[in-house]
């Protein structure tokens, strides 16, 4: 019985595997039965198992290069791979398996394995929030606050849907910046300065938009948000948000005396009103940390009435959000309001994987259930991830 | 925590940090940081306007920079845009200043390049 079944294999050519001589140095869909040298020294390479498997049928995978530590072997199919519809990354440099079909259930498993070295998916969620605008001079608007990119949750910055995730390759340098708060305006007629940008890998959160300054250069700038308009005759309208990242500045009052709210990644500012204070743009609320906090909201836009100037009301924290907020303008005669509040970067990953911070970087990683949470709030520099 | 401005080659300001402290180990973060940019970097004081730090801190470069501010290697400050042709620098502030000084009796008041004054705002419009 053994023998007439190891002849029929030798027959129809199913025994042993058929290794290609070739040597795979870029993405490729693998044949069935066959094995394959994956040289990665240049750069990752994706394979793709067969489709329409039937049980049974065998890929070999080998790095040739010896290098997948640091350009990975990403293995994926339409089918489940040990039970589960994600890729799988292999990243340890002499790797090797074989993958054998089993059924619809489970996909393919791995039949040889030449160590431990399967990990799931490098996969990091994120927020990134910029820095937010400053405030105008005097009776200024309120300044933009910082744009907000995230992929955690549902909504994004500006009322877009979340970003998908990032797929990352283990033991890679991404960059990792957070961008400052714009100062307000030092005096009359310079409006607030913009925030600088914060920046995750090619996730590029915009600086929130200064305010327009009394008693001139009445228009909001542009930014993540807008900054408000500013007092001046004619109603000057507040900076344009960026798309999928903030909102609007409100327009000054087109009387006089009613400065607009900045920008907020929940919502616009509010329109000048004179002699009113009006609310700046709404935050957004992101549960990436485990809870769920207000990021970015908008400066509120000032006003007096008459000669009898407004004090100012402080907006709590969780009115503005804990980061990336635009500044409130001041409501008082020839004053200096605050700048705009910094940014931050937040990644959020499975706990399978360890985090290594630049120097230039100040973060810290707390755990939510299964994931690490790394919160970056200063500096500039890379990152990497590596198995734990 | 700190902050940071990157330059551009003609000293204009580009982008600002919150970075890590001067104080926060052997580093000089100035240069860390404008090596990883390879920008020219400047620490900058949030709290700082006009040379005075508003929490008695150090008022370093007499102004916060921001964007599109101009470092002034001279002067070791930073300079807001100069808002109109006739303002002048204050030396100490490093903040421009009209060749008439507004009027102290809590009204408002917005300038005229044209004729060279404060004409009061009619809040009433």
């Amino acid at each position: 019985m053994a023998l007439t079944k190891l002849t029929t294999d030798l027959i129809d050519g199913s025994l042993g595997t058929d290794w290609q001589t070739a040597v795979k140095t870029a993405a490729f869909t693998a044949t069935a039965g066959e094995g394959y040298f994956v040289n990665t020294t240049s750069a990752a390479i994706t394979v793709t198992l067969p489709s329409s498997p039937t049980t049974g049928d065998e890929v070999s995978i080998v790095d040739y290069g010896l290098n997948a530590a640091t350009n990975n072997i990403t293995i994926t199919s339409s089918d489940n791979i040990e039970g589960a519809a994600d890729d799988l990354t292999l990243f340890t440099d002499k790797v090797s398996k074989t993958f054998v079909y089993s059924d619809a259930t489970k996909g393919w498993l791995i039949a040889n394995d030449s160590s431990d070295t399967s990990v799931p998916p490098l996969t990091v969620d994120y927020l990134v929030v910029a820095g937010g605008g400053g405030a105008g001079f005097d009776v200024g608007g309120g300044g933009g606050a910082g744009g907000l990119r995230t992929s955690y949750g549902s909504t994004s910055g500006g009322g877009a849907s979340a970003e998908t995730s990032l797929s990352l390759i283990a033991a890679t340098n991404y960059t990792v910046t957070v961008g400052a708060g714009g100062g307000s305006s030092g005096s009359s007629g310079v409006k607030g300065a913009n925030g600088s940008n914060s920046i995750f890998s090619t996730v590029n959160s915009i600086g929130g938009g200064g305010a327009g300054t009394y008693p001139s250069s009445g228009a909001g700038k542009n930014g993540g948000s807008g900054g408000g308009g500013a007092v001046v005759s004619g109603g000057p309208a507040g900076g344009s948000g960026t798309a999928n990242q903030g909102y609007d500045g409100g327009s000054a009052s087109s009387t006089n005396y009613g400065s607009g709210g900045g920008g907020g990644a929940g919502g616009a500012g509010a329109n000048g009103v004179q002699g009113a204070q009006v609310d700046g743009g709404l935050p957004l609320a992101v549960s990436i940390t485990g809870s769920s906090v207000n990021y970015a909201g908008g400066g509120y836009g000032n006003a007096d009435s008459g000669s009898v100037y407004a004090t100012g009301r402080n907006k709590s924290n969780t009115q503005l959000g804990t980061y990336g907020f635009g500044a409130n303008g001041t409501g008082l005669p020839n004053a200096n309001p605050n700048g705009g509040n910094a940014g931050v970067v937040i990644l959020r990953y499975s706990n399978t994987y360890t985090i290594t911070i630049g120097s230039g970087l100040t973060g810290s990683t707390a755990t939510d259930g299964s994931d690490k949470v790394t919160t970056f709030t200063a500096g500039t520099g890379t990152i990497t991830l590596g198995a734990a | 925590m700190a902050h940071y401005a990157f330059l551009n080659m003609q000293n204009i300001v580009t982008e600002v940090i919150v970075g890590k402290d001067e104080t926060d180990g052997p580093t000089s973060w100035e240069m860390h940081y404008g090596n990883i940019r390879e920008q020219v970097c400047k620490r900058t004081s949030y709290n700082t306007r006009g040379g005075v730090h508003s929490e008695d801190g150090t008022p370093f470069r007499k102004n916060y920079a921001g964007i599109g501010y101009t470092y002034d290697y001279a002067r070791d400050a930073f300079i807001p845009p100069k808002p109109y042709t006739s303002w002048t620098l204050n030396e100490n502030s490093c903040l421009w200043e009209a060749p008439v000084a507004y009027p102290d009796d809590g009204q408002q008041y917005t300038w005229n390049e044209e004729n060279q004054q404060w004409d009061l705002v009619d809040g009433t419009n």
